[in-house]
């Protein structure tokens, strides 16, 4: 399938989808080519993923919660810095479960962005560019490694909208 | 013990907001946002678009594989029957769970809806009993239907009324 490219460019990130649905791989790997994404690669489950990150410098991990083993091992995983082929990558974490507690959570393990099941291109394009325009900073405390934990309100990402037409997106991250 | 240093990165050490401890700010040389364009438009509506026909065009398999998923979880309530240890409900539970990500992803926000609450209906359940296994073949048959009738959209007043009958069915047997 063909990308469409405008002003806006994405073709040099290589972004990497992890989750143990191959149908979930595919549906985001499809989606990120649609955006212009070219290196989209995948992996089923945490081990192949690491490996594949030792290899292949990544510019965005897209990982599910919800496989085996668990999501948020992997995420601390890649917050080890002193093991981790990358600890410093944005996260962006599917999940099924946004709640209170497992947003908390995954945020103690390192996520940068959470992206709720059942997906959308707009949530997806929404996510995405919240780590590319709008990174939260990282910072090491005497307990903690990763991307900050606060966001500020006026750090919600900036949205792109049809130039053509009136269907905006919306302006902010739920 | 002795960190790896960071490579490529900027450190700003930082006092807490009580003033009562510092921490590292860390952020790196080059941002991922110096890797790419993004223009006014940001990721606009033909890539937009372009990614709703991509999942669109996958969405026509849907039915027939998530029919499959229906399946798996039925050998698996069958073996629940006859199993001896709560463990056997997992298989159920992870297909469950995948389905609640890929129904309203692929456009058939019912199959979110049903299960959904099938993990809701399982999760930290420890005891099967018939009511709790005929309450499982329930959900398994309103999957079935949704698929084989193909029910996709938004569907919102049978999204609305089957989740309060779900949702009165799994409280009830919560109680």
């Amino acid at each position: 399938m063909a990308s469409v490219t405008g002003a806006t460019d994405l073709s040099a990130l290589s972004v990497l989808v992890v989750d143990d649905s191959r149908h979930m791989r595919q549906l985001v790997r499809l989606m990120l080519r649609a955006f212009g994404i070219a290196q989209v690669h995948e992996a089923a489950h945490a081990e192949v993923a690491v490996g594949h990150l030792r290899e292949v410098p990544t510019d965005i991990v897209i990982a599910d919660l919800f496989m085996q083993p668990d999501g948020l091992e992997f995420v601390r995983q890649l917050r080890d810095a002193d093991n981790s082929p990358c600890p410093m990558v944005p996260v962006i974490m599917m999940t099924c479960h946004a709640t209170r507690g497992v947003v908390s959570r995954a945020r103690d393990a390192g996520v940068n962005e959470f992206l709720a099941k059942p997906i959308s291109a707009k949530s997806l394009a929404l996510r995405m560019l919240a780590v590319i325009a709008r990174p939260r900073p990282f910072v090491r405390t005497a307990s903690y490694f990763g991307p900050c934990r606060r966001r500020h309100a006026e750090d919600q990402p900036v949205l792109g909208r049809r130039s053509n037409d009136r269907d905006a997106l919306p302006q902010a991250v739920a | 013990m002795t960190r790896k240093p960071l490579t490529d990165v900027k450190v700003t050490i930082k006092v807490s907001a009580d003033g009562k401890s510092t921490y590292e700010e860390i952020e790196p040389l080059v941002p991922l946002s110096a890797k790419v364009k993004l223009g006014p438009t940001g990721i606009d509506g033909a890539m937009l678009a372009a990614a709703e026909a991509a999942a669109a065009e996958m969405a026509v398999e849907f039915p027939a594989w998530a029919a499959t998923d229906v399946q798996r979880m039925r050998a698996a309530a069958a073996e629940l029957r006859v199993a001896e240890f709560p463990e056997a409900v997992q298989p159920i539970i992870t297909v469950a769970h995948d389905l609640k990500g890929q129904g309203g992803s692929f456009g058939y926000p019912l199959v979110t809806l049903v299960a959904g609450s099938l993990c809701r209906l399982l999760e930290r359940r420890t005891r099967f009993e018939p009511k709790t296994l005929a309450a499982i073949d329930a959900h398994l048959d309103a999957l079935g239907v949704i698929l084989a009738q193909r029910l996709s959209g938004p569907q919102v007043d049978m999204v609305q009324r089957l989740g309060a009958q779900l949702d009165g069915l799994v409280s009830h047997l919560a109680a």
